[in-house]
């Protein structure tokens, strides 16, 4: 077992140091995480100050401030290189130096991308969500702390899922990127990225909770500030396991075609 | 001729970090070195030279080739390209040279065919129509490129986007085109006729050259070989000069109709030997000799060929020394 | 300023031809870029239509005035990325990429706009401009404070760019990096989309003069609806040259610094 773990725990390491080459890069993209947060916080600060009431759609200031760090956290972790190392592999070439290691193409992407999502889980997600949920003296339950995990754990692999299929188009089209750019600003403006959705009509809202958008950042946050009840959040985690097995089946069926066609200097 | 290009001991230094640890500690700790990448370096150009530069990774020839450009600036010593100071004057001094990097930062644009890149460069330089013509035709021609320079670039093997690249340095009429390591990963074939298009470049054009490579067969017809090592200028002349200074040989190849016999392996230094064939290292003097005359004219030996040591050979034994005995300048 | 203006300028519109060839060889992943770039001005769009639409919105500004703060402040984030894309720009820097702009014969700085600037963006800019007329048709504005605002979004955003030139040489020379530049833009393109005010002195002086894109995106709005006076339009428009020029010349002696790359 230890034997065929080795290469892993290898490439691991490896993609590990690569990470923190770049150390300033990784600690300002962190901080710069929470800067964008601190724009919306400051805007709907001033509209709620200017606004007849203390809470808007039932949602007071401090839950809205406390969402938006939270959302900041959560992006922290679900921003993926899936699709540029799969395009760069597949496209030009580089998938050579992959095929030629003793273990499959799958994990090898896998254990790419773990390094940065484990970096900025312990040193970014954790912390902040600690600090907003002690500062703002929300007091979530242990059901909810575990729905709120559930939660951030479907979204992660929703992203990174949707990332594997358009990485994979990779082996089809030119250039995958801006059809992934359109798909993440989607993501970004529906996901409740820039106001809770909750201040969205209801109407949308329930549509969207249909869909594998807000599982990624809304209901994470919702979830753990109490801005939804734990019935919403637990059946926006099985929409999202659902969903899951859905683009799962996908992303096999695309890789099963994609693999026929490799070879050691792309498709 | 007047010099085109004078380097006056040029220093350079680059700093550099060390990791000190494993992943985790490289995270805070990290140690800070300087390396000289040229160390007084000093030489001249004439007008109309093909000039090479070798030596082994690192020695400093790109390094020396961008301060030629104005890309890098010296620390200290003086540069001159066509009477120009490349630091303060770059933009007057790239308007009359061409470059060409390889593969690694090429000017062709990739989703565009190579005429598109050169009718940019046309409107870059301003060249006027007729000359731009017939600088294409020539070039064109002499490179056999009929039929790719309308393909888009991606879709060019490496020999043909090599050869596009040397007509765009080449097509504004500059005075000097630098090459850095031009033919890395080409074909023979392309290298052949790169090798060709500079000679006739040179003598119908007077272009200089000034050509940074590995590949021993690039370099077989350049006036002049400037070889560093470790920053340092270890050996400037031709590669006559080269020869002379390492005891003479001539290697002999002799074929045989049956196996070697033992008393043909006693006139020299045995490079190879097979059962009809063998390889001998001799002093010249030896071919001169009336009974090696006769040797060669024993039935038993049905082809022979004499050789002076060729580059290969130079350049290692000139490796061989700079790493065994720290030499210094030659 | 640039070493001969026309010449600079003859090389920068033949460098956009040859762009513009380049990226539509692609036909239908230029559309798609094209129509990305417009999701900035969108996401703009639906956030005040949010905010509008459930409170009184922000004070001394109404729902369309802001729209067309929103329209200018995308249309500045399209024209910085359509000059220069810094991600690109830095990592040419560092593989050695920006030797082959240092051999033409043409001010570097205009080099760095004629390879490194990303010419879909022109979607963004549209979708600007569109928000922009869209808002100004519902609201009342006179000529003379378009044509004030127009002189003031110019010479701001000449500022803005130029800042983005002299901050990833920064980055550069420190860092080796730049990664984050492009996080950096859209979070400042964001924050200039609504007024300056809600986020204190300190934030207006770093929107004013750190990353100074409120100079083309919230003063030349304010302009626009006169909520600020001429006196405060010279000031403004003096700041934007002066600081264009400390850029520009920053940026030149930056370049001093760079190493090249490779072998």
């Amino acid at each position: 077992m230890n034997e065929w773990l080795k290469p892993y725990g290898s490439l691991l390491k490896i993609n590990f140091k690569n990470t923190t080459v770049y150390r300033a890069d990784m600690a300002l993209s962190t901080v710069l995480t929470l800067v964008s947060s601190l724009v919306f916080i400051l805007v709907w600060s001033a509209v709620y100050y200017f606004s007849s009431s203390t809470a808007i759609n039932g949602v007071a200031l401090i839950t809205t401030i406390a969402y938006f760090l939270v959302i900041g956290a959560v992006d922290l972790v679900e921003m993926s290189s899936l699709v540029s190392n799969m395009q760069n592999d597949l496209q030009y070439g580089n998938i050579a130096t992959s095929l030629i290691r003793p273990m499959s193409y799958v994990s090898q992407l896998i254990m790419g991308i773990a390094p940065d999502m484990v970096i900025l889980f312990c040193f970014g997600t954790v912390p902040i969500i600690v600090l907003v949920v002690l500062l703002g003296n929300f007091a979530p339950s242990i059901v909810t702390v575990l729905l709120f995990i559930a939660a951030i754990l479907v979204g992660v692999s929703i992203f990174n899922l949707i990332g594997f299929i358009f990485g994979g188009l990779s082996a089809y089209l030119t250039n995958v990127w801006g059809v992934y750019s359109a798909v993440s600003w989607i993501f970004a403006i529906a996901g409740g990225g820039i106001a809770p959705l909750a201040f969205f009509p209801h109407a949308v809202t329930n549509a969207l909770l249909l869909t594998p958008i807000p599982i990624t950042a809304y209901v994470p946050a919702a979830t753990i500030l109490g801005m939804i009840p734990s019935s919403i959040a637990i059946q926006s985690i099985v929409v999202g396991l659902v969903w899951i097995v859905i683009l799962a089946l996908i992303a096999w069926f695309e890789w099963t075609k994609i693999s026929k066609k490799l070879n050691a200097v792309g498709v | 001729m007047e010099d085109v290009i004078v380097v006056d001991n040029v220093v350079k230094r680059f700093k550099t970090y060390k990791s000190k640890g494993g992943a985790a500690k490289s995270l805070f700790n990290r140690e800070k070195t300087v390396v000289t990448a040229l160390d007084k370096v000093s030489f001249s150009v004439k007008q109309g030279e093909v000039v090479a530069m070798l030596g082994r990774n690192g020695s400093g020839k790109s390094t020396l080739l961008k301060m030629l450009i104005g890309i890098l600036h010296p620390e200290e010593g003086k540069i001159r390209v066509l009477g120009l100071d490349p630091t303060k004057d770059r933009i007057k001094l790239v308007q009359q040279v061409g470059i060409v990097f390889g593969s690694t930062h090429p000017q062709l644009w990739w989703d565009l065919p190579p005429i598109d890149t050169f009718n940019y460069i046309k409107g870059m330089y301003n060249i006027p129509d007729k000359q731009f013509e017939k600088r294409l035709k020539y070039f064109i021609d002499l490179l056999d490129l009929k039929k790719i320079h309308t393909r888009q670039t991606r879709q060019l093997s490496l020999g043909e986007r090599m050869k596009c690249e040397f007509v765009a340095a080449n097509i504004h009429s500059p005075k000097i085109v630098f090459m850095d390591e031009p033919t890395i990963g080409v074909d023979l074939p392309s290298r052949v006729a790169i090798s060709n298009a500079i000679l006739s470049a040179r003598k119908e054009l007077c272009t200089t050259y000034i050509i940074t490579t590995h590949v021993v067969e690039d370099i077989a017809n350049v006036d002049r070989i400037i070889l560093l090592d470790k920053g340092k200028k270890m050996f400037d002349g031709t590669q006559q000069s080269m020869s002379g200074l390492f005891k003479k040989t001539v290697t002999v190849e002799l074929y045989f109709a049956g196996k070697v016999e033992p008393k043909y392996l006693r006139f020299g230094k045995v490079l190879r030997k097979e059962d009809t064939y063998v390889k001998v290292k001799v002093n010249p003097s030896v071919i001169k000799q009336g009974w090696f005359i006769s040797m060669l004219h024993d039935k038993k030996i049905v082809n022979y060929k004499i050789a002076e040591p060729d580059l290969t050979f130079l350049l290692s034994q000139m490796y061989r020394s700079l790493d065994s005995s720290n030499r210094g300048k030659v | 300023m640039f070493e001969d203006v026309t010449k600079n300028l003859r090389f920068f519109l033949l460098s956009l031809k040859y762009n513009w060839l380049s990226f539509l060889v692609y036909r239908t992943q230029a559309f798609v870029w094209m129509v990305v770039s417009t999701f900035s001005t969108l996401s703009g769009l639906i956030s005040i239509s949010v905010i509008y639409s459930i409170s009184g919105g922000l004070p001394g500004w109404s729902y369309f005035q802001m729209l067309a703060l929103v329209g200018m402040a995308n249309m500045v984030y399209s024209i910085i990325n359509f000059m220069i894309g810094p991600q690109t720009f830095v990592r040419a820097l560092r593989n050695g990429g920006f030797d082959q702009a240092l051999t033409k014969p043409y001010d570097p700085i205009i080099s760095i706009f004629a390879r490194y600037g990303t010419p879909y963006n022109i979607g963004g800019i549209i979708s600007g401009i569109g928000l922009l007329a869209y808002a100004l048709s519902n609201t009342a504005v006179n000529a003379l404070s378009i044509v004030s605002s127009i002189l003031l979004f110019g010479f701001g955003a000449a500022a803005v760019v130029m800042f983005l030139v002299m901050i990833s040489l920064v980055s550069y020379v420190l860092f080796r990096s730049g990664n984050y530049l492009q996080w950096i833009t859209a979070i400042t393109t964001s924050a200039s989309q609504y007024p300056l005010a809600i986020y204190g002195l300190a934030g207006t002086l770093l929107l004013t003069v750190g990353f100074p894109i409120g100079l083309a995106s919230f003063y030349p709005a304010e302009m626009l609806f006169l909520k600020i006076n001429y006196v405060y339009f010279l000031a403004i428009l003096v700041l934007s040259v002066v600081l264009f020029i400390i850029f520009y010349k920053t940026s030149k002696w930056l370049l001093k610094f760079y190493t090249s790359g490779g072998g």
